[in-house]
């Protein structure tokens, strides 16, 4: 009798280890999870905080700042060697600004482009490129918008107008900066927009 | 025998020594005035300005003058003598003895032998930064090709500047000839020069005088005297008293548009100051400094200003306009004397922009402008000074610039701290960075150093570690041209005119092989105790970031056909000792202390250095690339050469 009520009391203490040991493993995943999704999102954050450092102070001296970032394919050391070499060269960037920029930098490379242009050639910051179906003229039109647009603005900039002007006004004063579009670039990139929705 | 022959002491001329108005009659205008608010204003109005405001301070000299007589030649010393030139840049030419005969005559005017026209025109025009004077060159017509280049880069700096010979065409009986030396269009450096000529013995020193006035301008640049007799005509010819430092037109800006720029920057929530080569040209350090402090407003200077204008360890000083960030919402922009030939204009293309200029000629040329004011920068500065002052009380004055003054302080105080973090990062790396020697020559330099970049945009990564403008570091250059081959021959130039400052030459390894190494003969020549620092990154790095920063096809394969410089590898500093001069090389950073430490002696001894740095490139990451499209002749060829030896 002795022996099986040891043993009894061994099963009972295997059964509570292993309950232990199940809910301990769960809270482990949920707390892993949890600081996963929390250094997720605090990336996330860094990344936001390095596009609009970058935005602003990079984007005066490269206007193609973003093909430049995902034809360079630096990591995030090597960006920040490239913000140092920029800081020296006269760029006003804030010591709390270097990691996220490179952060962001290093993203866009990885991706191979903006992650809103991945998204579908456009969005964030009220953009709405990328919203229309690709292929057929559409897709001729979003061509024109890259080759053309991306020089100077982001996919994002390129989708925006104000409310008072219509497309044709817009595309008319950038030809007028010396955008060089062909009459039917012209119009697939007006037919193109107009579609966005 | 030719003399002097003094007629009768020249009268100054009265009427002609100033502006007619004084600081207390502007003042009282101005409040006169009252406010004309409003903007758009074109800058045509400058042309009006000119009309009505203009007025030379000493257009040409007046009175009796001193008669010459003599060879033309020695009428021509005579003249520049008189116009206080007494240094002569020159490369060797036939057919100039009477000149040369002048010269030793006069025993006071020491002429600069340089070995090629174009480093002679670019030594002048260093000289002439320097000194705030009138530059000087004579050599022979047929090296016009040689000089071009910098001829063009003097002209875009408006150096004041004349020379003789260069530019002379065939205008005798041969013309259309193609004779020996001879072509026909008289005009060839029209595009790089304000006024061009040719030399008569018959009104030789009426053209000189001529010539100085289109020198000085404004705009003020380059006049070219081309053909000449040799210089042994008999002539008798007048010789005018004539001071360089009032040869420019000074000019007024009328009461009511200062009254309106300085409503406007009281008005402003966030102005910004961009200074310019003008306030340098003009000596108006002091007055600019003094503006800026009144209200707190940050300043700003272009990517390719000439001088220190503005001291840049001030904490209101922002460094480059096109970097320009802080504040985020500017609303005003006023520029002193900048002439924005070679500047991106988008940063202010939402700005109300007021532009402050004594040249008629760059007011609203790349930009519309909301108030075009010709002036002489240093009085508009007072007068703008003066206006604030009788239009705020103090009280309110102390306010605006210490609330500003606080957000800009903490603000440079920030970027201070990036740089600091860029020159820490690498500082210790081997090849070296620009930062890295920048830092290295602010601890060994006098103070009062004067330095003259040629290198691509990285030169601010060096300047930013010196302390520069007003009493510290000065610096003439880059040349706004940016035409490379310039920066050794101008350097030199500077060190003639400023004997007593330790003057030093940054330049990259691409533009020194732009045909520079000839210039150490004259320094060495000329014992001229420079230091030339060789920013060796074997590379043209600039041109390269440029043309790979976007990827593409040659930035994949890692092709570069005109980029890579490594092979052959220069020895820069043997360059230097086949010169007689000293060289250094250093390749690791722990040895650059001791190497500059050795310059500096060097240079107290009374010789030049180069110095050979080897620098890492930056940019891309093709920036590394040593690919470059391969031939050799040696390996092509099919016949065996020198057999018989």
């Amino acid at each position: 009798m002795h022996g099986r009520r040891e043993n009894n009391r061994i099963l009972f203490l295997a059964a509570g280890a292993l309950v232990l040991w199940v809910a301990a493993a769960d809270l482990g995943r949920g707390l892993l999870a949890q600081a996963s999704a929390s250094a997720t999102s605090d990336k996330q954050a860094q990344i936001e905080k390095g596009k609009e450092a970058v935005g602003q102070t990079c984007a005066a001296c490269h206007a193609p700042i973003l093909r430049m970032a995902a034809a360079q394919k630096q990591n995030e050391e090597q960006w920040k060697d490239t913000i140092y070499s920029m800081i020296g060269r006269g760029a006003e960037i804030l010591p709390d600004e270097i990691e996220p920029m490179a952060a962001f930098l290093a993203d866009t490379s990885a991706r191979g482009g903006p992650a809103e242009a991945q998204a579908g050639g456009g969005g964030g910051r009220g953009g709405r490129g990328g919203q229309q179906p690709a292929g057929g003229e559409a897709a001729d039109g979003r061509a024109v918008l890259q080759r053309s647009c991306q020089q100077c603005h982001d996919l994002t900039q390129a989708t925006t107008k104000l409310p008072s002007e219509d497309w044709t006004a817009v595309i008319a004063k950038m030809t007028g900066y010396g955008v060089r579009l062909t009459p039917a670039d012209q119009q697939k990139l007006i037919e193109y927009l107009n579609g966005l929705k | 025998m030719a003399a002097l022959r003094t007629k009768k002491q020249s009268a100054e001329s009265e009427e002609n020594s100033s502006s007619g108005l004084s600081r207390r009659d502007f003042i009282a205008a101005t409040a006169a005035t009252g406010l004309a608010m409003g903007v758009g204003e074109s800058a045509r109005a400058a042309q009006a300005q000119a009309v009505a405001a203009a007025k030379p301070e000493n257009a040409l000299p007046k009175g009796q003058p001193e008669i010459f007589v003599g060879t033309s030649a020695g009428a021509i010393l005579a003249q520049l003598k008189a116009a206080g030139v007494r240094t002569l840049f020159h490369t060797n030419v036939s057919g100039n003895v009477p000149f040369f005969e002048a010269i030793e005559k006069a025993g006071d005017v020491q002429v600069i032998n340089v070995t090629h026209e174009g480093h002679g025109v670019a030594a002048a025009a260093g000289y002439a930064m320097a000194s705030r004077g009138l530059g000087f060159f004579f050599g022979g017509h047929i090296g016009t090709g040689n000089a071009m280049s910098n001829l063009y880069c003097a002209w875009k700096d408006r150096v004041p500047l004349l020379t003789i010979g260069i530019g002379g065409a065939n205008e005798g009986a041969n013309q259309g000839a193609d004779g020996q030396e001879q072509w026909d269009n008289p005009l060839v450096t029209e595009p790089f020069t304000v006024w061009t000529a040719n030399l008569v013995a018959n009104d030789a020193t009426g053209l000189l005088r001529r010539a100085m006035k289109f020198a000085f301008g404004p705009p003020s640049g380059p006049v070219t005297l081309g053909g000449g007799t040799g210089g042994d005509d008999q002539v008798q010819a007048p010789i005018y008293k004539i001071d360089p430092a009032t040869m420019r037109y000074k000019t007024r800006a009328q009461p009511d548009l200062i009254q309106r720029a300085a409503q406007w920057l009281i008005e402003a929530q966030n102005p910004v100051f961009v200074v310019g080569a003008e306030v340098g040209v003009e000596g108006a350090y002091d007055e600019m400094l003094a503006l800026a402090e009144k209200l707190s407003v940050p300043v700003t200077e272009t990517s390719h200003s000439l001088y220190a204008n503005f001291p840049n360890y001030h904490p209101l000083f922002l460094g480059e306009l096109e970097a320009l960030r802080y504040p985020r919402k500017q609303d005003l922009l006023i520029s002193f004397g900048e002439s924005f030939t070679t500047t991106q204009v988008d940063p202010l293309k939402n700005v109300p922009v007021v532009h402050i200029s004594h040249d008629p000629n760059t007011l609203g040329r790349p930009m519309a402008l909301d108030l075009a004011i010709l002036s002489e920068v240093k009085t508009a500065i007072r007068d703008l000074s003066d206006a604030i002052d009788g239009m705020l009380t103090k009280d309110r004055m102390a306010k605006i610039r210490a609330t500003r003054l606080a957000e800009i302080s903490a603000l440079t105080a920030e970027l201070k701290q990036s740089r600091e973090m860029a020159l820490r990062a690498r500082f210790d790396a081997s090849p070296m960075t620009w930062e890295r020697v920048g830092y290295e020559l602010e601890k060994v330099l006098d103070k009062d150093a004067v330095i003259v970049p040629e290198v691509g945009t990285q030169y601010y990564k060096v300047l930013r570690q010196l302390t520069m403008g007003g009493p510290n570091k000065q610096k003439i250059g880059r040349t706004v041209g940016q035409a490379l081959g310039w920066g050794v021959p101008a350097a030199f130039g500077v060190n003639v005119a400023l004997p007593d400052k330790q003057v030093v030459s940054l330049q990259g390894d691409g533009g020194f092989l732009f045909g520079q190494s000839e210039a150490l003969w004259s320094i060495a020549r000329y014992e001229a105790p420079m230091l030339i620092v060789i920013f060796n990154n074997h590379v043209y790095n600039e041109s390269r970031d440029r043309n790979m920063q976007n990827g593409g096809h040659f930035y994949t394969e890692g092709k570069d056909f005109d980029g890579y410089l490594g092979d052959p590898n220069v020895e820069y500093g043997k360059i230097a000792e086949a010169y007689g001069l000293k060289g250094e090389k250093v390749t690791n950073a722990s040895d650059l202390p001791a190497a500059m430490q050795r310059c500096v002696k060097s240079m107290r001894d009374g010789k030049a250095v180069v110095l050979d740095v080897d620098i890492a490139p930056d940019g891309p990451v093709i920036s590394q690339g040593t690919w470059y499209q391969r031939h050799s002749i040696a390996e092509i060829r099919k016949k065996k050469l020198g057999i018989s030896a």
